[in-house]
């Protein structure tokens, strides 16, 4: 039986016998080159030393060029040329390896001729056969020793001196230099089976390391997929609504995001339905939670019937849902608004035994109705509350004009409550301080309002004038009692004192955001249409206009009152002194406005008392 | 292709052996030399000295092949028993300076204890002799009896102990008395190739 061990070394056996073969490969190929350099130089070398040594032959005075340098020349090219191409054109193959060995030893045996038989030229081979165990294949340097052998062999046969160095008739002669050659070749031998068996070795090592770098990486790989699944169910589990399986808040807010920005980069549309199920509340309390449950399941269940593919449904929290509608321009979401309502209205829900569920949505659509995320989300749900305002059970866009006129309603009733809680704790700060002031202020405040409203101004700005009149002299919270109150005419201190009330009043309202703009109203109504008033010398039209109507309410209703140091003027006096004051204190058009509410409210007196 | 590439290969080696073959021929062919005068010219420079014996070698000083002559002409001398006059008598042309002979050669026997060098214009010294070869060498007796004629090398420009080297030292050393005559390698001291 084969064990796991066993399999792996055996495959890490394989391997290092292929990175053995790619070892050798690769180093056959690298000294096929090194000798294809070191032949190339050898030749020329040789060419070099006959033209140094033997560079021409002699008759007498004449001359003519040696034979060594054909020798050099032709001979040794033709020993050169042949290995040389060979190492380019097949490097790496074991026949380029003994040309190669042929070759190389040719060329000692050239080089030793041409050097006339030196005993040194002969350190040409052992060199040669050095280098050619560079291989390590034993077999190419028994090639190189065979032609060295034969060399000697042949030569000393036919012409002993030119290779022994002495004429001698010993044929066995030839045996004793191949026996030295073959004794260098024992140890280059050797040295190359050592060699091998390194390499073998350090093939193995990395075979081993290999095979332990690839069960990493797989055992890497199946870590890095389990983790990544985890990741995914996570992710998962932090982009779905558990209860209906749908995408949850964060996921709508990823999806709709992504489509704002490519309908902004292809200049497309994009719709968004807001729903809510009417009523759910009492579906959940009349028939408990799991019904209820039940029925948001069923609920998306059904919506995402009606949808197509692009589209995206999600639960955006409670019994809201979302749907994302891709490429659908605000008619077409209206469309496919009302036939999910009208599906969902005539759907009978199984939660609960058969129920029906109804549900009001409002539709938003980018960019004709909005720019950004947060704005198609508020106002899809803005048209989704007026569809709940205006009745449940139906469909509004948020361009339809009832959604903004009750979003107004709305806002402007939940600003009137807070600011009227403001104006009138101001306004009782007034009162304590001085009951006459108190009871002045809501005077002009009435007058100010039918003079605003008989100068055509509109509801807002009317409003506006009637609160700088309700609240023009808060200021006066600021001024002593001493001064206040007191019965005989100011002195100039006091007056400088007094005068400092509009500037303390707007000071006041400054500090509450909704009446900042009755600011420059409080602190402009002592101010007159001549500029010689105060605080700021204002002239003419320059000076607030809700200053102007209430420096002639307040004028009216100053002189019409009792005060400490003088009585009651009658109607008819004060209209007369505001008749005179009307260009210099007052601005006229004001003035003739104010004669003029109170001819229509004569008028009508009149009118009343003739009928 | 492997049939293309076992064909060059055979081309190849068939190349190599040619080549190695024509370079053995030329080596081992030995100039063609004239008979030596059996005695010395009276009219040549060089004369025997009683009880001497004179070894004579002629020169062409840009010959490469005299340089390993020279080579053993050394040892010869240095191994002799007897003392031998030596001379070199170093050709150049007619009409020629003798610096025209003073190459490495020269230089190489004038480095050379117990020789004396000659220039021989036109290699008239050389003809007394009937030496028609750089590296042909001459051994005469006190007597003026030529002992030895001919080349101390066994192939072209290849030194090293060889048998015409041993015949001269035998004659020195008194082991024969018989003249020898050896073949000669070496550059011509007559103007001109022979087609």
């Amino acid at each position: 039986m084969t064990t796991p061990q066993s399999e792996i070394t055996s495959e890490t056996k394989e391997r290092a016998t292929t990175l053995f073969s790619e070892h050798q490969q690769s180093l056959h190929k690298k000294i096929d080159r090194m000798f294809a350099a070191l032949m190339l130089v050898q030749w020329i070398f040789a060419i070099a030393a006959t033209f140094w040594l033997s560079p021409r032959t002699w008759a007498g005075s004449a001359s003519q060029p040696h034979i060594h340098i054909w020798g050099a020349l032709l001979l040794g090219g033709v020993i050169s040329c042949f290995p040389i191409f060979c190492a380019l054109a097949r490097p790496g193959e074991a026949f380029t390896r003994h040309v190669i060995a042929i070759g190389q030893l040719s060329m000692s045996a050239l080089l030793i001729h041409l050097a006339g038989g030196r005993i040194e030229t002969h350190f040409h081979v052992f060199g040669s056969l050095a280098f050619l165990s560079f291989y390590r294949d034993w077999r190419v340097l028994i090639t190189g020793t065979i032609v060295t052998a034969l060399d000697h062999f042949v030569r000393g046969l036919v012409w002993p001196q030119s290779v022994y160095g002495i004429q001698s008739s010993e044929t066995w002669r030839w045996l004793e230099h191949a026996g030295w050659v073959i004794f260098e070749d024992v140890f280059l031998i050797i040295s190359c089976n050592w060699g091998l068996q390194e390499i073998y070795a350090i093939c193995e090592r990395d075979a081993s390391l290999q095979a332990s770098n690839a069960s990493l990486e797989t055992k890497v790989q199946v870590r890095t997929a389990s983790l990544r699944e985890a990741n995914e169910r996570l992710a998962a589990l932090a982009t779905t609504d558990p209860l209906t399986a749908l995408p949850n808040h964060r996921a709508l807010i990823d999806i709709i995001d992504k489509e704002i920005e490519r309908s902004h980069r292809y200049n497309r549309p994009a719709s968004l339905l807001f729903l809510d199920i009417d009523h759910f509340k009492a579906l959940n309390d009349g028939c408990g939670h799991a019904v209820g449950d039940a029925a948001l399941i069923e609920f998306g269940q059904e919506l995402q019937k009606g949808l197509r593919a692009i589209d995206t449904l999600g639960r955006w929290g409670g019994e809201e849902f979302v749907i994302l509608l891709p490429e659908t321009d605000g008619e077409l979401a209206l469309e496919v608004a009302e036939r999910l309502r009208a599906s969902i209205a005539s759907h009978l829900f199984e939660a609960g035994g058969g129920v029906r569920i109804t549900c009001s949505l409002g539709a938003a659509t980018y960019s004709q109705d909005a720019l950004s995320r947060s704005e198609l989300v508020h106002a899809a749900d803005r048209a989704m509350y007026a569809a709940k305002k205006l009745g449940r059970n139906q469909v509004r866009a948020v361009s339809d004009p009832i959604v903004n006129t009750l979003d107004s309603a709305i806002e402007s009733s939940r600003e009137d409550i807070a600011t009227q809680g403001t104006v009138e704790a101001l306004a009782r700060l007034v009162e304590v301080r001085d009951d006459y002031t108190g009871e002045h202020t809501e005077g002009v405040a009435q007058l100010a309002s039918q003079l605003a409203k008989a100068m055509g101004l509109d509801e807002t700005e009317a409003r506006r004038v009637s609160l700088v009149a309700r609240l023009h002299d808060i200021g006066k919270v600021g001024i002593s009692d001493a001064i206040l109150r007191k019965e005989g005419k100011l002195d100039e201190e006091e007056w400088r004192l007094m005068k400092l009330h509009p500037i303390i009043g707007a000071d006041v309202v400054s500090h509450v955001p909704s009446l900042r703009l009755t600011m420059p109203g409080i602190r402009g109504h002592h101010e007159r249409w001549d500029g010689r008033g105060y605080p700021d010398r204002l002239e003419g039209e320059h000076i607030p206009l809700a200053a102007r109507i209430v420096a002639v309410a307040d004028a009216y209703s100053a002189m019409t009152t009792d005060r400490p140091y003088r009585q009651a003027r009658s109607h008819e006096v004060a209209i007369e002194e505001l008749k005179r004051s009307a260009g210099t204190q007052f601005d006229p058009a004001i003035v003739e406005a104010f004669l003029q509410v109170f001819e229509r409210a004569t008028r009508r007196e009149e009118r009343g008392r003739a009928a | 292709m492997h049939r293309l590439i076992g064909f060059f290969t055979v081309l190849w080696g068939g190349a190599i052996l040619l080549g190695f073959a024509k370079l053995w021929r030329y080596e081992g062919e030995p100039s063609p030399t004239a008979t030596p005068k059996r005695e010395r010219s009276i009219e040549s420079a060089i004369q025997p000295r009683p009880g001497h014996f004179t070894l004579i070698m002629a020169a062409h000083p840009k010959c490469p092949c005299t340089r390993a002559s020279l080579r053993e002409i050394a040892k010869v001398l240095a191994h002799s028993p007897v003392p031998v006059d030596t001379y070199v008598v170093f050709y150049h042309p007619l009409h020629t300076s003798p610096e025209w002979a003073k190459t490495e050669s020269y230089a190489l026997a004038k480095a050379i204890r117990g020789v004396d060098t000659l220039f021989d214009e036109g290699g008239r010294e050389a003809k007394r002799f009937h030496a028609v070869v750089s590296g042909q060498t001459l051994l005469y007796d006190s007597d003026g009896r030529l002992l030895f004629s001919g080349g101390i090398t066994s192939a072209r420009g290849h030194e090293g102990d060889n048998k015409q080297e041993a015949a001269l030292m035998d004659l020195l050393n008194r082991r024969t008395t018989q003249p020898i005559q050896t073949p000669v390698f070496g550059c011509s001291l007559a103007e001109g190739f022979s087609r």
